[in-house]
């Protein structure tokens, strides 16, 4: 099992909880053990709350506010770090141990300028003053690739991108020059360009400077290409962990097969498989945690604890079936290809303006003058990163932000600016889906109220006594049960919040449907069920469907068509497939590379 | 009677502006020109110091208006008494142009009160400056020992109650503060003197000591005056410190903090604190209105020889010119004090400290 | 439909989580939240007697507040006059019960005033942004920067101290800070996208206002009234004391405060029990204002870091 010798950080059976209001304790990880070695990069990959990012803190000894490690030991160089006090941690942290946040934009002061962020570890863990100090500051700087090291030292974070900022706070990390580095999603949250480029850096890093090495990412695909080891939590245990060729390429666990087939490839067209369920929210110790999930259930699994087995190989699996299943991906099916009757265009955007910002303060363009068209029933994807415009240029088609210039025409009629100027009828047929379930519903409104919105300002079909039928129709046509039309909002968990955001947008029965990234703020095995769900409910209404997002595979799984955009320009335009395997322009090119190595077999 | 609401954290983009990954650089093309500002702090100063002046203005008018209400002869028959007869009556009101339109009095009375002449009392008769201004320095100096006491205390009790959230001590603090900050000041102020002053016999019953007495009686008259303004601002003050704190120490950025390694007090105060002084300064800023009123308050309470007191004592003599007199100069000073807190805010914050990127 | 939807159907559908006794899911409600919590109970016990006592203390009055020389003159508690008599000889308990009306009235009339206009100028200048949140913010603004007690004594300088210059100065007084709050508050809405799934859908402003802002803004709404509420009585109860609010011989609070100032030492009581009285109501209102500030707007429950 261990790869380069000792390992430099050992943990052993680390158990975290954390306290309720009403005083009792919540076990949110399990006796988990992992060993980090030099020069190596460990992989921890799980969706939210699985426990991955409080097993990471725990091991260096942090406990977050309200937690509380209640078993385990977590030993660097003969000492264990779970017994230490805070100041003794303190001389560690930063020193010997280095942590690198997922969001540099908030791990980085604000207030302080960059330069004495840097200078701060320098100077109490290795007493660097002046001269020497500002020399070796510089020197940091630019080996993390920052242009004109010496002015950015006195810049404050919000003058850097967000790109630059993580350096600067990786920069900070290995300071010291530490035997540890933990770094918790550390390239969430950035472009994928960004990401690739970090990625290189922080392996190049790892290799030079020899620290050992802990990542944790929800990114299964990320961490694959990235990692030499890779673990896989669920509900705060470790349930599958070997090499990360291994754990990607020849899954042996129902749950790590079932993530695999969950996140969208672009090598695999159309295809996607959610995994119907939700993960617990605190450990289950008594029979296996994913089975109430799990396609090879059986009654053994719901009767005992399940030990974690080490398989030929250094494989080791948490399942008691692992040898029967084939170690092989799950089946996907293709989401179904609707089939475009009508090639007259149901909606035009002809050479569209936008702008953000008052004329008087320097008002920005953010759309360009972008052109495409929507068929009936088909599926056109945008694809672009932060800052393209396509989100805005959405909010523009539905009537919400108002066109400097250019023309949007649906069915022929052109349409008013702002949604409230539009023909009923008009309104009707364009329902719009949005990214953030926590936002699109209102929290004062129960789901029956929030559905029939639509229905009672749209539908003249459907009188005030058949409202209540009409809405239960709904929430099972989106896989819910007919009795959550009396809950609240904040009683649901993501997916189901989204699933109703889609079933109010269903509910007008609408020609075109606008998805602006429905599935950017779910985790991935609840992700592919949304996608299922839009392709399955777009055909059966023979609904089109515009679909903006930053992941490329996202939208090569549920568009026929797609357009790129990079700064409010559309880049290039074409049919699927040409565009994945043929791509015309430059900067399609440089996003396709972008993309981590896909980790599912052929 | 103060603000308890804190304002955002200043610079946080609006949610509706795009995300950026990059610094904006202009775009060529269709765009208009860029924001303008290439020396955002200057900007801001001027900016401040140009709404104070404005402000200024609004409360000497206001301050005007209301107090020129009454009718010319109805101000005349107040200064001559109630027996003077029509003719004389006119005279006066002839004489000291009490029938010009609004705006010429309004003129007239800025001009000489900006060149010192504040007019004469008309129930006084004396100088309305030579009696003010001896006031306002003993006022100030209440107020200024008042506010140094108070904010350090709040601030050092925000912070303490912000580390123990929920604990016992960060509630029965809490609870504290609603008791004390539901209190009138004079009540506050009746309450110390009954305590002090009646029943321990320590300290003197009233501030007239300040006129006659030795030094160290005046000094002692200082002491219930500002223990009440101290009382009455603290409940405020450190809740809106509570806030603050809470929200920076729980925070990434202090998190990042602590994992490098850096010591208590640098994480604490280096990196916390100093996010939490903007909201902070902020808030206080706005709270400073409030000095004022409990320092009328407070002044009168303890018949403290303050422009509070004068004021007062204006309003029910009807005295007008002093009124308007003491109503400006007490909206200067306040202005003042807030036009300092405004500079600590862009002091602190790093995005209109920052030159140009 | 289609047929990867029947693999899902073999699973069990999503199992929702029952209802607990302490559930932060449900939205709460404001009288709920008084309710349930220590401190709003002991604000609303409170509350009620005072209010008890300023609307029914009169009917039970021993003598006649106003009348002079019922008694000896300031002399301390007794039989006949339980909290003693001032220096005009008129009974000081008969004086503490009818005294708390002005202090209760105004504030009351002016915050709701203040409310009404206030807030929904803060609501509108939230919702519309642009020039008119521009107007309306900047007005706010210049309005807050006028010292509130020197803006009143201003006044009242030149209008005079009748109950209707009270009110509406006290509620010119409190007008931008309601507005400013429910500003801040609407903001906080208006930035959802539920707001602009009703604006998609061709909503008015006032339909959307009404529907999908309000009942989000009701709890910082009302906890914000009952902590004006408080500011107004303190503030009401000053000016009272001043002497530049309610006139003698009206047996108000806050004027028997000023009045019995000076024989303090001799008769506390005639100080004391309107004092009491002021501070009692005052608190009871704070107490509920800081139980649904912190619990119904459910302050930030986010940890801070063990430095």
């Amino acid at each position: 099992m261990s790869t380069h010798g000792q390992p430099v950080l050992e943990v052993t059976d680390l158990t975290v909880g954390y306290r309720r209001p009403d005083g009792r304790t919540n076990e949110v990880v399990w006796k988990t053990s992992l060993e980090l070695h030099p020069g190596t990069i460990t992989g921890l990959a799980g969706e939210s709350g699985c426990g991955k990012s409080t097993t990471a803190l725990a091991t260096i000894g942090y406990r977050s506010p309200g937690s509380q490690i209640l078993g385990g030991t977590s030993v660097l160089d003969g000492t264990d770090l779970l017994t230490l006090s805070t100041p003794e941690l303190r001389s560690l942290w930063g020193s010997r141990i280095a942590y690198v946040a997922q969001s540099a934009t908030t791990a980085l002061n604000p207030a302080i300028p960059v330069g004495r962020q840097l200078a701060q570890p320098l100077g109490v863990h290795l007493g660097l003053k002046g001269d020497e100090l500002h020399k070796r500051q510089v020197e940091l700087l630019d080996a993390m690739g920052l242009p004109e090291p010496e002015a950015a030292l006195s810049r404050y974070p919000f003058q850097f991108s967000g790109g630059q900022q993580q350096r600067v706070a990786i920069a900070i990390a290995l300071s010291c020059r530490p035997r540890v580095l933990l770094l918790d999603e550390p390239t969430t949250g950035l472009d994928v360009t960004t990401q690739a480029r970090i990625s290189a850096l922080l392996q190049e890093l790892v290799k030079e400077t020899g620290v050992a090495t802990l990542y944790v990412s929800h990114d299964l695909a990320l961490l694959g290409g990235m990692a030499d080891r890779l673990a896989v939590m669920y509900a705060g245990e470790i349930v599958e962990e070997s090499t990360a060729a291994a754990v990607t390429k020849t899954p042996r666990h129902p749950y790590t097969q079932a993530l695999i087939a969950a996140v969208p490839s672009i090598k695999r067209p159309r295809a996607v498989a959610g995994i119907a369920g939700r993960p617990p929210t605190h450990v289950v110790l008594d029979r296996c945690s994913f089975a109430e999930r799990c396609s090879y259930r059986q009654p053994a699994c719901t009767s005992e604890p399940i030990q974690l087995r080490e398989l030929d190989g250094g494989h080791r699996v948490r399942c008691i079936r692992a040898e029967e299943i084939a170690a092989a991906t799950r089946e996907t099916t293709a989401l179904p290809i609707p089939e475009i009757k009508d090639p007259t265009p149901l909606l035009e955007v002809a050479e569209v303006w936008c702008e953000y910002g008052s004329r008087r303060d320097g008002a920005r363009a953010v759309v360009k003058g972008v052109s495409f068209d929507v068929r009936p029933g088909e599926t056109v994807g945008i694809v672009g990163e932060s800052g393209s415009g396509k989100s805005t240029l959405l909010r523009a088609i539905a009537g919400l932000h108002s066109p400097v210039d250019g023309a949007i025409r649906l069915r022929g009629n052109e349409l008013a600016r702002t949604a409230v100027q539009r023909p009923r009828q008009l309104r009707r047929e364009l329902q719009l889906v949005f990214q953030n379930p926590d936002s699109s519903l209102n929290p004062r409104h129960t789901v029956q109220d929030i559905v029939a919105r639509p229905i009672r300002l749209f539908r003249e079909d459907v009188t005030r006594s058949k409202e209540k039928d009409a809405v239960g129709d709904l929430l099972e046509s989106v896989k819910l049960p007919r009795s959550l039309a009396v809950r609240y909002p904040a009683e649901l968990s993501g997916g189901q919040k989204q699933r109703i955001a889609i079933a109010r947008a269903f509910a007008a029965q609408p020609t075109l449907l606008l998805c602006d990234e429905v599935t950017s703020a779910l985790d991935v095995s609840v992700q592919a069920t949304i996608l299922e769900l839009i392709a399955d409910l777009a055909l059966c209404f023979e609904t089109a469907v515009v679909f903006v997002s930053h992941d490329l595979a996202v939208v090569r799984t549920v568009a026929t068509r797609a357009l790129v955009m990079k700064d409010g320009e559309v880049c290039e335009q074409a049919d699927i497939e040409q565009l994945f395997s043929a791509p015309a322009h430059p900067y399609t090119r440089e996003l396709l590379s972008a993309i981590p190595e896909s980790i599912a077999a052929a | 009677m103060a603000e308890a609401d804190l304002p955002p954290i200043a610079g946080k983009a609006p949610a509706g502006a795009p995300p950026e990954s990059a610094p904006p650089a202009p775009s060529p093309g269709r765009t208009i020109k860029p924001p303008r500002t290439r020396y955002p702090r200057l900007e801001s100063v001027l900016r401040q110091l140009g709404a104070a002046l404005l402000t200024l203005l609004v409360i000497s008018t206001v301050t005007f208006a209301a107090t020129n209400i009454k009718s010319p002869t109805e101000v005349a028959r107040n200064a001559l008494g109630r027996e003077t007869s029509e003719a004389q009556l006119q005279a006066y009101v002839e004489q000291h142009g009490l029938d010009d339109p609004f705006y010429v009095r309004y003129g007239s009375w800025l001009k000489d009160f900006v060149q010192g002449d504040w007019g004469t009392s008309a129930v006084t008769g004396r100088d309305v400056r030579a009696d003010v201004l001896p006031r306002l320095g003993k006022t100030l100096l209440l107020s200024l020992i008042a506010l140094g006491i108070a904010l350090p205390i709040s601030v050092l009790l925000g912070v303490f109650m912000a580390r123990r959230v929920g604990s016992w001590q960060d509630l029965s603090l809490l609870i504290t503060t609603v008791l004390l900050a539901a209190l009138p000041e004079f009540v506050v102020g009746i309450g110390l003197l009954m305590l002090f002053a009646v029943w321990l016999g320590w300290l003197p019953v009233d501030s007239t000591s300040l006129s006659f007495g030795t030094t160290v009686e005046k000094a002692k008259a200082y002491i219930l005056p500002a223990l009440t303004l101290v009382i009455a601002m603290v409940p405020y003050i450190a809740r809106i410190a509570r806030g603050a704190a809470q929200e920076s120490l729980a925070a990434p950025y202090t998190q990042a903090a602590l994992l490098r390694g850096l010591s208590r007090r640098t994480v604490i105060w280096d990196h916390a604190m100093r996010n939490a002084a903007v909201p902070l300064v902020n808030a206080v800023a706005i709270n400073l209105v409030y000095l004022l009123s409990g320092v009328i308050v407070v002044e009168n309470v303890f018949a403290f020889p303050g422009i509070g007191q004068a004021l007062v004592q204006a309003i029910g003599q009807g005295d007008t010119i002093t009124v308007q007199a003491i109503a400006l100069v007490m909206g200067a000073m306040f202005i003042a004090i807030s036009l300092a807190a405004d500079l600590l805010v862009v002091y602190f914050n790093p995005r209109l400290k920052a030159a140009t990127a | 439909m289609s047929s990867t939807l029947a693999d899902v159907d073999v699973l069990e559908p999503e199992p929702l989580r029952p209802i607990e006794d302490d559930d932060e899911a449900r939205p709460a409600s404001a009288w709920r939240t008084i309710i349930g919590n220590v401190e709003g109970q002991i604000g609303l016990v409170l509350g009620a007697i005072m209010l008890g006592i300023i609307l029914f203390g009169r009917f039970f009055t021993p003598y006649s507040p106003t009348e002079l020389g019922v008694g000896p003159q300031t002399v301390g508690p007794s039989t006949e006059h339980l909290l003693g008599t001032d220096n005009l000889g008129r009974d000081v308990f008969s004086r503490f019960l009818t005294g708390g009306d002005t202090i209760l009235i105004v504030p009351l009339v002016a915050v709701t005033l203040a409310f009404l206009f206030g807030g929904s100028l803060g609501m509108l200048g939230a919702y519309a942004r642009g020039r008119i949140d521009a107007v309306i913010s900047r007005t706010f603004d210049l309005l807050l920067t006028l010292p509130p007690l020197l803006l009143v004594l201003v006044i009242i300088a030149g209008l005079g101290t009748s109950t209707i210059v009270l009110v509406v100065t006290v509620a010119l007084v409190f007008v931008p800070r309601v507005g400013r709050v429910l500003r801040g508050a609407t903001q906080a809405i208006v930035t959802n996208d539920y707001v602009a799934a009703a604006q998609a859908r061709g909503e008015r402003t006032a339909s959307i206002l009404g529907r999908e802002v309000l009942p989000n803004i009701a709890a910082p709404a009302i906890a914000d009234f009952a902590l004006r509420i408080t500011y107004a009585i303190i503030f009401v109860a000053t000016l009272n004391f001043l002497g530049l609010g309610a006139q003698p011989p009206d047996p108000d609070w806050g004027l028997m405060v000023a009045d019995s100032r000076n024989f303090l030492s001799v008769q506390p009581w005639a100080t004391l029990a309107p004092a009491a009285g002021i501070a009692a109501l005052s608190i009871s209102f704070n107490l509920i204002a800081d139980a649904l500030t912190r619990h119904l707007t459910r302050e930030t429950s986010k940890g801070v870091v063990p430095v």
